[in-house]
């Protein structure tokens, strides 16, 4: 199959399941709102050395916020509850109640078509060292923390549902440039859809990586089948002309949306043709035995 | 299928208590015997049938038509359902009121809401003093729900309030939020003398400058708390006026009682 000339494998993504939550990080401008969200989903690339993915999911008009204000929505993915709780209340604590001007919500409900509830505002109120007070307001409950700029309002919980962590294809290309090229067109793409985040520096993964290592402390160790330097040592999955590989990985809240945004990002990276140096476009996957979800490449575009 | 309608015959002889006359008793009662039912009036009790005209209907939903100061405990312990008055109550309306709606196009007398834990009533009219407050002796006053008064509202409005939200569009009589222990009271018009005397927790917000608050409030000076912006709207789709009077600038903060807790709040604008 080829997708504008551009040759799509007969593979398949693998994906896990996961634990996610949204939160609304509003403030006094769109700047001091990204710069939170930013902060909190700094350092948030791979639960591997992270302990969760997250991402900006979008930029917020006020009134598309719980408080008027302009505002950010940021997905976070981890493997368990506990853990996403736990980041969850760490990034909250050190990222945003330090952010002048924030305000934090849950961008997703509990309830029976929501998820369970994670606690959000719920341990970080202690901050407030007993002048911390709460408003119940239509029935969601709110803290308010007294800080120098005065108060930072945070919502008591948001809720956790599952999702999907680990969509992701491969950009072969002849030339570097030509890869990022194409993987920028593909972020862009990807990035204009709700539910999901591209967790990796610009949505963009250059060590692509393998389970295991022939250390024993390793977890995970480099996909050498890609890389281009090992060419002729081991065994490569790279034809001659390929001189870059880069990875594009996607979390998203479900099956559909991972699905959806594979298809866009593909679609991108495709676009110009194999004239711009964009050969092949193929997928991670570790045989199918450990993620729940597959993406068949060809299947998702079909 | 249309509600239960309960229509005065002619003023009662005396108080009457109507705190059994609720949607889920009446279940499943024809009209012969819901007017056959003994209310409380006086020394001696008397046939519902004899005060009221009863044309029968689904009780989830029951009209009273023709009020009077003296008919008490109307929808008092209410968990469900809709009681509409076309006139005024007596004392103790919608005490203990759990759940469904209670209105009442008319006047109500003291104690509407005592103690009320869910659920909505709105007067459209005045209400009478110890608004949402405990009955002599207790000692929490309304824990929840929304309690609305469209005209203005007696002395000791939502004394020993713990929770929920209390509205009066009109103004308040002395000791308004007096001994509140946390919840929300928001008045449009003036407060009268000692307001939020022995204020625990819990937010005053008043709609006209305030005066002559106890010497125990201390001014934290003006401000606007990101937690109004999610508040107003809750008060503004009750009494629209609310979005004008604490719209965008900064409000004046007092925090109090100090001779309590003092960790009460009253904003007020300029």
């Amino acid at each position: 199959m080829h997708l504008n000339g551009v040759e799509i494998e007969d593979t398949f993504a693998e994906a896990f399941g996961m634990q996610a939550t949204r939160v609304i990080i509003t403030a006094v401008s769109p700047r001091w709102a990204r710069t939170a969200a930013e902060t909190m989903t700094g350092f948030a690339t791979s639960v591997i050395g992270c302990g969760v993915e997250a991402g900006i999911e979008a930029e917020l008009a006020p009134r598309q916020t719980p408080d008027g204000r302009p505002g950010v929505s940021v997905l976070l993915f981890a493997m368990s509850g506990d853990d996403l709780a736990r980041q969850l209340e760490r990034r909250a604590g050190q990222c945003v109640l330090t952010c002048p001007t924030t305000a934090l919500f849950a961008g997703i409900g509990t309830g029976p078509d929501g998820g369970k509830p994670l606690p959000l505002g719920q341990r970080l109120r202690f901050f407030g060292d007993g002048h911390q007070a709460s408003k119940l307001i239509d029935g969601r409950r709110y803290w308010r923390i007294p800080v120098m700029d005065g108060e930072f309002l945070c919502e008591e919980r948001s809720a956790r549902v599952k999702a999907v962590g680990g969509g992701n294809f491969l950009v072969l290309a002849t030339r570097l440039e030509a890869a990022l090229a194409a993987c920028e067109a593909a972020v862009a793409a990807m990035r204009r859809r709700p539910n999901v985040v591209l967790p990796f520096p610009g949505g963009v993964v250059r060590s692509g990586s393998k389970v295991g290592s022939k250390y024993k402390a390793l977890p995970a160790s480099t996909n050498e089948a890609y890389c281009p330097t090992l060419r002729g040592l081991v065994d490569s999955r790279l034809a001659p002309e390929i001189r870059a590989v880069l990875e594009i990985v996607v979390n998203g809240l479900t099956d559909a949306d991972v699905r959806g945004a594979l298809r866009a990002g593909i679609g991108a990276a495709c676009a110009g043709g194999p004239e711009s140096g964009v050969r092949r476009i193929s997928a991670g996957n570790y045989g199918g035995r450990l993620g729940q979800f597959h993406y068949p490449l060809r299947e998702v575009l079909a | 299928m249309s509600a239960l309608t309960l229509a005065l015959r002619q003023p009662p002889p005396g108080r009457v208590d109507l705190s059994a006359i609720r949607p889920d008793r009446l279940a499943g009662l024809g009209a012969a015997a819901i007017e056959r039912l003994a209310l409380p009036c006086g020394r001696s009790p008397v046939a519902l049938g004899e005060l009221f005209r009863v044309h029968p209907g689904d009780p989830a939903e029951l009209r009273i038509l023709g009020g009077d100061a003296r008919l008490d405990g109307v929808a008092a312990g209410l968990a469900g359902g809709r009681v509409l008055v076309e006139g005024e109550v007596g004392w103790y309306a919608g005490e203990g009121l759990r759940g469904g709606v209670l209105e009442i196009h008319g006047d109500s007398g003291p104690f509407t809401g005592s103690a009320m834990s869910g659920g909505e009533i709105h007067v459209h009219g005045d209400a009478g003093e110890r608004l949402g407050a405990p009955r002599a002796g207790g000692r929490r006053g309304m824990a929840g729900g929304v309690l609305h008064v469209r005209g203005s509202a007696g002395a000791r409005a939502g004394e020993r309030m713990r929770r929920g939200l209390l509205l009066v569009d009109g103004d308040a009589g002395d000791c308004c939020a007096a001994r509140i222990i946390a919840g929300t009271v928001a008045v449009l018009g003036r407060a009268g003398a000692q307001t939020g005397v022995g204020m625990r927790r819990g937010t005053l917000l008043l709609g006209t400058a305030a005066e002559g608050l106890p010497p125990t409030f201390n001014a934290t000076g003006a401000w606007r708390p990101g937690f109004l912006e999610l508040l107003v709207p809750v008060l503004a789709r009750r009494q629209p006026a609310w979005t004008e009077r604490l719209g965008g600038d900064p409000l004046q903060r007092w925090v109090g009682d100090l001779a309590t807790d003092g960790r009460g709040e009253i904003f007020a604008p300029d």
